[in-house]
């Protein structure tokens, strides 16, 4: 007897093969048949009118610190997601020893801005290997985990504070590479890395001081495991994405490992960039190299406030000081007159870090503490000019009133040319994600990629079929990742799946939510038209109860070199 | 750098420890000092206009300018 069969549903096995209707049985969280399924089963859910698909595998999160109080990674299982990647972009917490979780945490909160009260709150820090992390929050998995390590807590483990200063010796480099085995031994994937980030002191981190050869050891440690590297670029810039494709293809031939760099994004600041880029992968593709660029299917959100530093005031050295200051000092800064036409001054030479042309007299009043419903929704260049103050003043004189609860928010500020997303998203050198869930959650809601996707993709724009765009959220993703067993919906397979309405599968609205630990606030998108989500073979979320109580997920597998 | 393919602009990557004299020294030697630096700078200006001014080993130098956009 099977312990389930889904009936009647749109098969969309994820190879991108044309759509049928059938059914598909699970037994022991196998698929053991798709197509005419006969026997009985213990459970069946009729998915007629819906499509069956693999369960969605989302590659880019820093889910790392929710996954020890929240196994499901809400909200991205009721999208459809059953696998998600943390450990992107250098920063895990494993390995790590404990005289550095103080580091560790300020810079992963900085980077991947997470709020302090919940991060120190949720996490209880019972490990120091990258093993007794994932044991750590094996028991409470709703969601599979495919998870990578980072470069920068390979460095910090080797070479202690160290790790922040120079280069490694060669000594190092054979402990980083044997410390990276056992890793990868434990469950790794592979191991991600940055090129660009900046820690909360505003220094480059760890992984950024390695040498040329550290990262060629480390890949060839990959190449012995088979493992992926993950890395972020200079997005922003063609000529240093280029560069960087140049030295992942260089890596990922002589190694014979996978890479993939995020993100690939489109901006009006460079409009060109993203087809210079897309022929030097499409070059390097030729040549044998595994280079692909992740890219995110929405456009891109900001928001910021003056009660804590957040990257957008990165390039703004002012704002950052003063957004690192005690609470009651950086109020007595923001009254000083001399203060504020400094700020106001050094706003008007802003350049935004990441290749993005933003204004932000163009900001909006996203948020307050307290309420003003004369403010809410309104546009910060309108309020200046009704107040006759410049837009830094009028910033700040609405973050004072509101005890600098105030967030104001910066819309569609790229990658928002629909045309050109849509041909970004159907070229087969090009994989989806960049989705960064559990990172960024006050500023703003990184959820419904996926759901994005069907809604103005494949049903708006029709870029893609429906069967390709599930191939690119599946199997596609398994490969590269080399997760075995996940992302089709075969006989053998895990039965990670996902049933939907294909008319209606969407993200929500962004909408505030204070779930976080110690009732931290953050911003989340519900989904809409997805039925069901299973993952190995047991109901992890529905439409009409919401979240089961089943903990099947796994750390996932890798295929081995 | 690749070894088949030609880069979209030539580039190098700082040994440990280098600053703006050391690798215009190095990929400029022709050059008066002062003129190297400011003429390697001119060329990099995602390394001269960072929140904090260091360069690390994992950075890209170009050792030439942009080529012209095609019209």
């Amino acid at each position: 007897m099977l312990d389930l069969v889904i009936r009647n549903g749109l098969i969309c096995d994820g190879s991108g093969a044309p759509a049928y209707r059938g059914d598909v049985g699970v037994r022991d969280g196998r698929i053991v048949a798709v197509g005419e399924v006969s026997g009985e089963a213990r459970e069946t859910v009729d998915a007629g009118g819906r499509v069956i698909a693999p369960g969605f595998i989302d590659p880019h999160t820093h889910y790392d610190a929710q996954l020890v109080w929240d196994g499901l990674a809400q909200p991205s299982l009721e999208h459809g997601v059953t696998t998600v990647m943390p450990g992107n972009c250098s920063l895990s917490l494993a390995p790590l020893r404990a005289e550095h979780r103080d580091l560790l945490g300020a810079t992963f909160r900085k980077i991947e801005e997470m709020p302090k009260n919940a991060f120190d709150a949720g996490l209880t820090w019972t490990w120091e290997s990258f093993a007794d992390y994932l044991a750590a929050i094996r028991a409470g998995l709703g969601v599979n985990v495919a998870p990578l390590v980072g470069h920068s807590l390979v460095r910090l483990w080797v070479m202690g504070l160290d790790a922040r200063e120079r280069a490694a010796t060669d000594a190092e480099i054979a402990e980083m590479q044997r410390l990276l085995a056992e890793c990868l031994d434990a469950g790794a994937v592979g191991m991600s890395g940055s090129w660009v980030d900046i820690d909360h002191e505003l220094r480059p981190v760890p992984a950024r001081l390695a040498e040329p050869k550290e990262l060629d050891a480390l890949c060839a440690t990959l190449g012995e495991k088979g493992g992926i590297l993950q890395i972020v670029p200079e997005f922003w810039d063609a000529d240093l994405l280029c560069a960087r494709i140049d030295l992942l293809a260089d890596l990922s031939r002589k190694h014979k490992i996978a890479t993939t760099f995020s993100p690939l994004f489109d901006s009006n600041a460079a409009p060109e960039l993203v087809g210079i880029a897309l022929d030097r992968v499409r070059l390097q593709t030729a040549h044998g190299a595994r280079v692909v660029p992740q890219m995110q299917t929405r456009p891109i959100d900001l928001s910021f406030d003056l009660g804590a530093p957040m990257s957008t005031f990165a390039t703004l050295p002012g704002w950052w000081a003063m957004t690192l200051l005690p609470h009651a000092e950086k109020l007595v800064q923001l009254r000083d007159p001399e203060r504020r036409a400094a700020l106001a001054a050094e706003m008007d030479h802003f350049m935004m870090p990441i290749g993005l042309q933003i204004d932000f007299a163009d900001s909006y009043v996203k948020r307050m503490g307290t309420p003003d419903p004369a403010l809410i929704g309104r546009r910060v260049g309108d309020i200046a000019a009704e107040r006759g103050c410049h837009i830094a003043e009028a910033i700040i004189d609405i973050a004072l009133a509101d005890d600098l609860a105030t967030s104001f928010g910066l819309d569609a500020i790229g990658h928002n040319d629909d045309a050109k997303i849509a041909t970004m998203l159907a070229d087969p050198l090009i994989g989806i994600g960049a989705g960064d869930g559990g990172a960024h959650v006050t500023n703003f809601a990184t959820y419904g990629d996926t759901g994005y996707l069907f809604s103005r993709y494949v049903r708006g724009f029709d870029a893609m079929p429906l069967e390709t765009a599930v191939r690119k959220l599946t199997h596609d993703v398994a490969q590269l990742w080399g997760l075995r067993q996940r992302g089709l919906l075969r006989p053998g397979y895990a039965a990670d799946v996902v049933v939907f309405d294909a008319e209606t599968i969407d993200r929500g609205p962004e909408i505030p939510v204070e779930d976080l630990p110690a009732d931290g606030f953050r911003y989340i998108r519900r989904a809409s038209g997805v039925d069901r989500v299973f993952v190995n073979g047991a109901l992890a979320y529905s439409q009409d109860a919401g979240y089961a109580s089943a903990r099947a997920g796994v750390i996932a597998e890798r295929i081995a070199a | 750098m690749s070894t088949n393919l030609a880069p979209i602009r030539r580039f190098i990557q700082p040994e440990s420890g280098d600053d703006w004299p050391a690798i215009a020294a190095r990929v400029l030697p022709d050059e008066p000092a002062e003129a190297a630096i400011e003429q390697l700078k001119s060329w990099n200006l995602h390394l001269v206009f960072r929140p904090v001014s260091v360069i690390t080993p994992s950075d890209i130098v170009f050792v030439e300018p942009p080529r012209a956009v095609a019209a």
